[in-house]
């Protein structure tokens, strides 16, 4: 398998062209480029505040399982439970304090500990037992999606104890909670990621296994907690989910698994492992979100729809590769 | 993606006799095959009968098929998550040409065929000649099929077909149905080619080992890409077997078909990370799942924990594939 230095990029001396050359500056086009012609087409309802109002109250959700799959994807592994394992753990908090009569908190901590074990187990099936990452995360895919049924035999649960509900109503600086909380989290994330030692083992695992492991890293370990972390991300995406809702539905996140690998696709996340970063993913959720809603917008019949987003998924990965390719030319 | 087991296998020469026999993959899956069969037999004497078992296996049909695909597919050392979604789109292709431009049944076919064909073949070119990762290539064009389907259809089913279809699936011989004689004739063509000729050790050697293929003087573009084409073209058969057997193309078909015929190949002894299985084997295997799911719902238990068991089989058989493999391998040192 070819693994290439990408994270090496020419450091331009000034401000401006250091942006210019950055990854994200490259992803961040298309958005533009996508919002120009949906306004040009559309100008009433696309740059309307409901409508970016609405699409801004869907996005935390996905952006934060997106920013789950990142990691694994990082460390050159790939996560197909995420979608289910986020309503897992979306049923999974509501179950602990109105069938098990638990403490909200003892329950949120449950939940999350829920989503982190079905990673950890992800992680043990794939490193310690070789299974392969696509086949294991079907597995689990399977199971979460089959469990999140059983914990009430497919009914929701609603509304939600100790005043969880009016927690999603609140809007803290005219935004919602869990938009604040996203943003946290990929402040975190991409801090990580960028600055630390943690984050630059995570991408060296990636990047090339066998020379982290002779720098020194603990690959094995680098792989397993990158699953782990997925899983709590996963968790608490499927908790806000819930509160935000004051409703637990089981069929929270169903195919959420490939809208978030498109995300970290398009946002510049290799699907090789070894690149990623977290502002690259927050670009490519808006970007298939906007997409998504400017097809509705210039009035592209909803079916076709589900095609365009697999075309740009494709273009977006056969633009990634035609980069590389340009990089180890020159 | 590939794991270091791939170094371990090459084509190893078969065992004769009983313990041959025992040892080959296909027997040790019959065996919980059988097991579970009996079992269930017990609980409930009526699923021995040749009445229930015929119904599982004409509903194998449409799985079976896409699974012989799948199977070529993993064993080239990629995997194909189209085929379902690929399958819906050559279905309503044929829906389409047979009956809004009343083509006849034989061209019907074969432009759904060639459309199952073109998907595998942008899978392949994708894959093998522009080096994207299968899986999200195979999942940008589920997304394709998937909308296409829908497109083309507007979101209906495309009924009725001509009615001489229909009574063709109608025909019972031995209490089983055409479709699935044909399903088990692609089966049994597929298995003596992968067997017997030097097309089935190209692939299983490209799966295997690719360096060392490449070494042998083995074109693995072309290898992949066919395994490819061949998955797609078996997709667009059973979208066009599925549209006969319910004399409609429906743009909800195949939905799923992808996770289970992968869940099959697994079962079926083939080997995940390439390079190693029978067809035969994921015969039995899709077989087995058809039986598990018949068994359970005798037992009645519920479909959600279906899932569940699914899943841990799923895992169970490929973490048995692997410790098969680590036995053999120590036995060989």
């Amino acid at each position: 398998m070819q693994k290439n230095k990408n994270t090496k990029r020419t450091n331009g001396d000034n401000f401006f062209s250091r942006i210019f050359h950055s990854p994200e500056f490259g992803v961040l086009i298309p958005l533009l480029v996508i919002m120009l012609i949906t306004t040009l087409i559309n100008p009433r309802q696309f740059l309307t505040i409901t409508n970016f109002s609405t699409m801004l109250k869907i996005i935390p959700f996905l952006a934060i399982v997106a920013l789950a799959e990142t990691f694994p994807l990082m460390t050159g592994n790939v996560d197909i439970s995420v979608g289910r394992v986020m309503g897992f753990a979306g049923m999974v908090f509501p179950y602990c304090m109105m069938v098990l009569g638990l403490n909200g908190w003892i329950s949120f901590i449950i939940a999350l500990l829920s989503g982190g074990l079905i990673g950890l187990f992800n992680g043990f099936l794939i490193v310690k037992l070789k299974l392969p990452d696509f086949i294991a995360t079907i597995g689990t895919l399977y199971m979460a999606g089959g469990a999140r049924f059983l914990l009430t035999k497919g009914y929701p649960l609603s509304p939600l104890p100790f005043g969880f509900g009016k927690f999603g109503d609140l809007t803290p600086l005219g935004l919602s909670w869990p938009f604040l909380i996203a943003v946290i989290l990929f402040v975190v994330v991409g801090f990580t990621i960028k600055k630390t030692v943690f984050g630059r083992q995570l991408l060296a695992t990636g990047d090339n296994r066998a020379v982290a492991a002779l720098s020194g890293i603990n690959v094995p370990r680098m792989r397993m907690t990158a699953y782990t972390i997925c899983g709590f991300l996963v968790a608490i995406a499927g908790i806000l989910f819930t509160i935000d809702l004051d409703n637990g539905v089981p069929q929270n996140g169903d195919g959420w698994e490939f809208k978030a690998i498109a995300s970290c696709a398009v946002g510049g996340v290799s699907l090789r492992g070894g690149k990623g970063s977290a502002l690259g993913v927050a670009i490519g959720v808006l970007i298939i979100n906007v997409l998504d809603n400017s097809l509705i917008m210039v009035g592209v019949p909803a079916a076709l729809q589900k095609s365009l987003t697999g075309i740009v998924l494709a273009g977006a990965v056969m633009l990634d590769i035609i980069k590389q390719r340009r990089k180890i030319r020159a | 993606m590939q794991s270091e087991a791939n170094i371990i296998k090459a084509n190893r020469p078969r065992r004769g006799g009983i313990k041959g026999l025992l040892l080959s993959p296909e027997v040790s899956i019959l065996i919980p095959l059988i097991v579970l069969s009996v079992i269930t037999g017990i609980i409930n004497p009526k699923f021995l009968s040749w009445g229930n078992f015929s119904v599982i296996l004409r509903y194998s049909t449409f799985i079976g098929v896409v699974a012989i695909g799948q199977a070529v597919v993993i064993m080239s050392g990629e995997i194909d998550l189209s085929v379902g979604a690929n399958a819906c789109f050559s279905g309503i292709i044929f829906g389409v040409c047979a009956i809004t431009y009343d083509l006849g049944f034989i061209p019907s076919a074969l432009i759904a065929m060639l459309a199952g064909g073109l998907i595998g073949f942008i899978n392949g070119y994708l894959v093998a000649s522009f080096g994207l990762v299968n899986f999200i290539t195979t999942l940008a064009t589920m997304f394709l099929c998937h909308g296409l389907a829908i497109t083309i259809s507007g979101g209906e089913p495309i009924a009725p077909l001509p009615d001489a279809y229909f009574d063709f699936a109608l025909l019972r011989p031995l209490n089983l149905s055409w479709l699935f004689f044909i399903m088990l004739g692609i089966l049994i063509i597929t298995e003596i080619v992968m067997r017997f000729t030097t097309i089935g050790r190209k692939v299983k050697a490209t799966g295997g080992n690719k360096e060392a293929a490449l070494m042998g003087g083995i074109n693995i573009k072309r290898v992949k890409w066919g395994a490819y084409i061949f998955s797609g073209v078996l997709a667009g058969i059973c979208g066009i077997l599925y549209a006969v057997e319910l004399s409609a193309a429906s743009p909800e078909s195949g939905i799923g078909l992808e996770f289970r015929t992968i869940t099959a190949c697994a079962v079926g002894g083939i080997s995940l990370m390439g390079g190693e299985g029978s067809i035969l084997g994921v015969g039995i295997g899709f077989v087995l799942l058809m039986v598990l799911a018949n068994c359970l719902q005798l037992l009645k238990v519920e479909s959600n924990w279906q899932l569940v068991i699914i899943g841990a089989i799923l895992i169970g058989a490929v973490l048995f594939d692997l410790a098969k493999k680590r036995v053999q391998a120590k036995s060989e040192q």
